[in-house]
C-alpha cells in the first residue's frame, strides 16, 4: 500500500496494475518532472517568461507569414489572426498604425458577401472564424474609413446566425454541418460585442446549453436535437420540449466545457429577464457544484507542475490553462458577485431550495494559481518563442495564445464589479429603455458583459512576469472589449479608473 | 482517369493587397485549391470536380467548404451512398482529428435511410478500427453515440460488449466509461447491477478518477443515497487508522459525512490531495455556512 501523501512529486498511482493510460501519464510525469522549479536547470531562465522571444514569435508569423506547415489552418485563417493579435495584447504590445490597417483589410477579405465570416477567401462562412474575426477587429480595428468597424455586416450576420438556428435551441457551426457549443460560445461572444442580441435569437438556447453539462460535471459538445418530441404540442410552437432530459452527447471536455459556460454566463442576463421557453416551463439552470468540481479535479499534481488537463485520466496540456484554469475563473466571478447580491437571503433558506446551485462565500481562489503558472513558465515555454502544449513539442500559434491567456487568467482575478455595473446601465435613459421593447436587454448584456473588471489588489505574479489581463468571457482586454462595446451599443462609457474606487 | 481542368481558372488563396498572417502555401497547394474555388463558385457538379475535390480533401480534411462541395457533387450525381461511405473511411482513418469526416458520414447515412434501411452494425468495423488507433479518439465515441441514439442501440448486446472491452483494455479510459454511462442511463435500469461492476473495478484500481466520477453518476441518476456507500468507502479510506488508499474515497466520504463530521475529511484531503488545497478550503468555508 502506497502511502499517497509520502512526498511532492509522487508520481501517480498505478495501484499496481498499469495500463495505457499510466503508461504514457508515467512517461509525461518523467518529462514534466525535469522541469519542476526545484530541478536545477542549465539555462538559468527558466521560470521567467521570454517576452522577446515570444514577441518575436508572434512577430514572425504576422509579417513573415506561417510556415507551409500552417497550410492545415487554411479554414481557419481569422483564428491565425487573431491568436497572433491577441497575443500581442496579452504581452502588452500594440500594434503600429499600418499593421492594424492591414489586419483589418485582411479580415474585411473574409467576410461572406452574406454575413458571417468565413475560414478564408471565397469559403463557406462559419461561426467559428466568425468569433475570431470579430474578436480580431476588436484588437486592430476601430470606427472610421480605415477601422472598419462599420464595414461589418451586421445584418448579414444576423441573417446567418438565424439561418443556423435549430429548433432545440441550439446552432449549425455551418450550414450542413455538426452543432456543438463551440459555435454556440463563437456565436454568442461575436453577437454580444456586436449588439445584435435579440430574444428570438438565443430562445432555448440557455436549455440546450444545460442538457450538455455531463454527469462528471464538465460539458461535452452537444446534446440530441428531437430527443424529446412533444406529444401534444401548441399550433405553432416548436416541437421539441426543450426542458426534458436529453442525453449529452459527449464525454466532459475542457473546450466545450469552456464555451458551454462562458455561453451560459453571456446568457445570465436573458436568462434572468427573460420568460423560459416556454411559460409552464421551469428556469434551466446548470450544476455549479459539480462543474466546479470538475474544473479543479482538472489540475495536475505537483509532478505533472499544476498544469490542467482537457478530460479525466488524460494529460495535462497548456491551452487548458485557458480553457479550464479560465472557467474556474469565470466561477469565481461568479460567486464573488452571488456573494454579494444574494448575503440578505438565509443560507440554510437557500440551500434548502437549490442544493445544488447555492452559492456560499469565497474570498480565495479556487485552483492553485501559482502551480499553474509554474507549469506554463517551467514547462509551457519553446527555446526558441513560442509556447506549447507541453514539452518536448514545438509551439504553435494556437498554444502560444492560450498558454499566455492561461498565464492571464492565473495572475488577474477579474470579476463583475457591481458599482461598474451600475454606471454602466446609467448609459440609457428611461425615455431610450422604453422606445424598444428589447432595449432593456440590451442594457443588461452591455452592462453586465462590461462590469468584469480587474479586482484592484489581487494579481499574483513573480518577477517580471506580468502579462496583462485578459476579460473571461471574451479573451480580449477590457480595453478592446469595452471600446468594441460602446460603438455597437453606442454609449459613451464612463472612465474604470473612478469606477474602481 | 486523367481530367483537364484548363478552362476552369485558378482562383487566388491570397488577395493582392499586403496580408497580414499569410500563409506560405506550397505552388501545387495553391493550383489545386484555387481550382476547386473556381468550380465551387460555378457549382460544377461532375465526374472530374469529385475526383478533384477527393485530391482536395486528402489535403485537407478540415476544410469544411470542400465537405459541402462533395456532399452536393455526390447527390446531385446521385452517386452510389454506399461507395461514398466507403471512401469516406479511408479518409478517417488518414485524419484522426478531423470533425467534419464524421458528420459527412452522419448525413449520407441519413440520406440512405430516406430510401431504404441501413444496417446500423455495419458501421463498426471503421469506428474499431479508429479506436484501435487512439482509445479515446473523441470524435468517434461522439459518432458511437449518434449511432446508438439513431439506431437504439442502448441495449444492443454488441455495444454492451464492446464497452466492456474497452475497459478491459484500459480500465482508466473515461471516454469508455463516458459511453457506458450513456448506455446506462438511457437504457433499462440496472441500478444494482452496476453498481456492484464499478465497485470490483474500483476495488482492483482504487485511485481511478474515471470510475469513481461514474459511481457518483450512477448514485445521482438513479437518486439513491450516497450513505450506502460508506462501508465502501471506509475500506479504501480507514480514517480512523490513517490508511489512505485513495483519495476519491475520501472525497466521497466527506459527501456522505457533510456538513458537521465532514471537515475534518477535507482537511485530510488537503493533506493527500495537496494541489486541491483551496478547493478542499473552499468546501470547508461552505460547510460551516450551513451549519
Ligand atoms: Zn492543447
Amino acid at each position: 500500500m502506497v502511502d499517497l501523501a509520502a512526498h511532492n512529486l509522487r508520481p501517480t498511482p498505478t495501484d499496481g496494475f498499469p495500463s495505457p493510460t499510466s503508461d504514457l501519464q508515467i512517461q509525461t510525469e518523467n518529462i514534466l518532472k525535469a522541469r519542476h522549479p526545484s530541478i536545477p536547470s542549465d539555462s538559468g531562465t527558466s521560470g521567467v517568461l521570454q517576452r522577446n522571444s515570444h514577441l518575436q514569435f508572434l512577430l514572425r508569423n504576422l509579417i513573415q507569414g506561417f510556415p507551409a506547415r500552417y497550410t492545415s489552418q487554411d479554414a481557419s485563417q481569422p483564428w491565425l489572426i487573431f491568436w497572433t493579435l491577441q497575443g500581442f495584447s496579452v504581452l502588452g504590445v500594440s500594434l503600429d498604425e499600418r499593421n492594424k490597417k492591414r489586419a483589418v483589410e485582411t479580415l474585411l477579405g473574409l467576410q461572406h458577401p452574406q454575413g458571417g465570416f468565413c475560414g478564408g477567401p471565397g469559403q463557406a462562412p462559419h461561426l467559428l472564424p466568425t468569433y475570431a474575426a470579430i474578436c480580431a477587429f476588436a484588437i486592430a480595428g476601430g470606427t472610421g474609413e480605415d477601422g472598419g468597424w462599420e464595414k461589418i455586416d451586421r445584418e448579414g450576420m444576423y441573417n446567418f446566425f438565424m439561418s443556423l438556428k435549430q429548433p432545440d435551441g441550439s446552432f449549425l457551426v455551418s450550414y450542413d454541418a455538426e452543432v456543438d457549443v463551440r459555435g454556440i460560445y463563437c456565436l454568442l461572444a461575436a453577437a454580444t460585442l456586436l449588439n445584435i442580441v435579440t430574444p428570438e435569437l438565443v430562445a432555448g438556447t440557455p436549455e440546450f446549453l444545460a442538457s450538455c453539462q455531463t454527469y462528471e460535471g464538465g460539458f461535452g459538445s452537444a446534446s440530441f436535437p428531437g430527443w424529446a418530441l412533444n406529444d401534444d404540442p401548441t399550433p405553432g410552437e416548436p416541437l421539441i420540449d426543450p426542458t426534458s432530459l436529453r442525453p449529452s452527447l459527449g464525454e466532459a471536455h475542457g473546450g466545450y466545457t469552456f464555451c458551454a459556460f462562458a455561453s451560459w454566463v453571456l446568457l445570465l442576463p436573458y436568462i434572468n429577464n427573460y420568460p423560459t421557453y416556454r411559460p409552464s416551463y421551469p428556469k434551466p439552470s446548470i450544476n455549479m457544484k459539480s462543474l466546479l468540481r470538475w474544473l479543479t479535479l482538472m489540475q495536475g499534481t505537483e509532478i505533472e507542475l499544476g498544469g490542467f488537463k482537457g478530460r479525466t485520466n488524460k494529460l495535462v496540456d497548456g491551452c487548458y490553462s485557458w480553457w479550464v484554469g479560465g472557467a474556474v475563473g469565470i466561477v469565481e466571478g461568479l460567486l464573488a458577485s452571488d456573494g454579494k447580491q444574494s448575503s440578505h437571503v438565509p443560507k440554510a433558506e437557500a440551500e434548502k431550495n437549490e442544493p445544488e446551485e447555492a452559492w456560499d462565500d469565497v474570498d480565495d481562489s479556487l485552483y492553485n494559481r501559482q502551480a499553474l503558472q509554474e507549469y506554463i513558465l517551467y514547462a509551457g515555454q519553446h527555446p526558441a518563442g513560442g509556447l506549447v502544449d507541453k514539452p518536448p513539442k514545438n509551439a504553435d500559434a494556437y498554444h502560444t495564445l492560450y498558454d499566455l491567456s492561461g498565464l492571464s487568467a492565473a495572475q488577474h482575478r477579474v470579476i463583475p464589479n457591481e458599482s461598474r455595473k451600475k454606471e454602466l446601465l446609467a448609459c440609457w435613459t428611461e425615455e431610450e429603455l422604453s422606445k424598444d421593447k428589447i432595449e432593456p436587454l440590451r442594457q443588461e448584456l452591455f452592462a453586465f458583459a462590461l462590469s468584469w473588471l480587474e479586482e484592484e489588489g489581487t494579481s499574483k505574479f513573480t518577477g517580471s512576469n506580468r502579462v496583462n489581463a485578459t476579460h473571461p468571457l471574451f479573451n480580449l482586454t477590457v480595453t478592446h472589449s469595452e471600446a468594441m462595446m460602446a460603438h455597437f451599443y453606442n454609449r459613451k462609457v464612463p472612465s474604470r479608473y473612478k469606477a474602481s474606487k | 482517369m486523367e481530367y483537364n481542368y484548363d478552362d476552369v481558372g485558378v482562383e487566388s488563396l491570397n488577395d493582392e493587397t499586403p496580408q497580414l498572417c499569410q500563409i506560405l502555401y506550397s505552388d501545387e497547394y495553391k493550383r489545386l485549391m484555387g481550382t476547386l474555388l473556381a468550380m465551387m463558385k460555378k457549382k460544377e457538379y461532375s465526374e472530374r470536380a469529385l475526383a478533384l475535390v477527393e485530391r482536395g480533401i486528402e489535403k485537407l480534411a478540415s476544410h469544411y467548404t470542400l465537405w459541402n462541395y462533395r456532399y452536393n457533387i455526390v447527390v446531385n450525381l446521385k452517386k452510389s451512398l454506399i461507395e461514398e461511405l466507403d471512401w469516406c473511411e479511408t479518409i478517417a482513418l488518414e485524419n484522426e482529428k478531423n470533425y467534419q469526416i464524421w458528420n459527412y458520414r452522419q448525413m449520407i447515412i441519413e440520406k440512405i435511410i430516406e430510401s431504404q434501411a441501413y444496417p446500423a452494425h455495419r458501421e463498426y468495423p471503421v469506428m474499431n478500427a479508429m479506436l484501435e488507433e487512439d482509445l479515446k479518439n473523441h470524435h468517434v465515441w461522439l459518432y458511437r453515440k449518434w449511432l446508438v441514439e439513431r439506431f437504439e442501440l442502448y441495449q444492443d448486446a454488441k455495444e454492451i460488449e464492446f464497452v466492456n472491452k474497452c475497459i478491459e483494455i484500459d480500465i482508466r479510459n473515461n471516454s469508455a466509461w463516458t459511453h457506458r454511462f450513456f448506455l446506462m442511463s438511457n437504457g433499462n435500469p440496472i441500478f444494482q447491477e452496476e453498481v456492484q461492476y464499478v465497485k470490483e473495478k474500483i476495488g482492483q484500481i482504487p485511485q481511478n478518477p474515471s470510475s469513481w466520477n461514474y459511481l457518483l453518476g450512477l448514485y445521482k441518476h438513479y437518486h439513491q443515497p450516497i450513505e450506502q456507500l460508506e462501508p465502501f468507502c471506509l475500506e479504501l479510506a480507514d480514517i480512523k487508522a490513517d490508511k489512505i488508499k485513495c483519495s476519491y474515497a475520501l472525497e466521497m466520504l466527506a459527501r456522505i459525512y457533510q456538513p458537521a463530521k465532514a471537515v475534518e475529511v477535507y482537511k485530510s484531503l488537503q493533506h493527500y490531495d495537496p494541489i486541491r488545497t483551496n478547493y478542499w478550503n473552499y468546501k470547508i468555508t461552505s460547510l460551516s455556512s450551513t451549519l
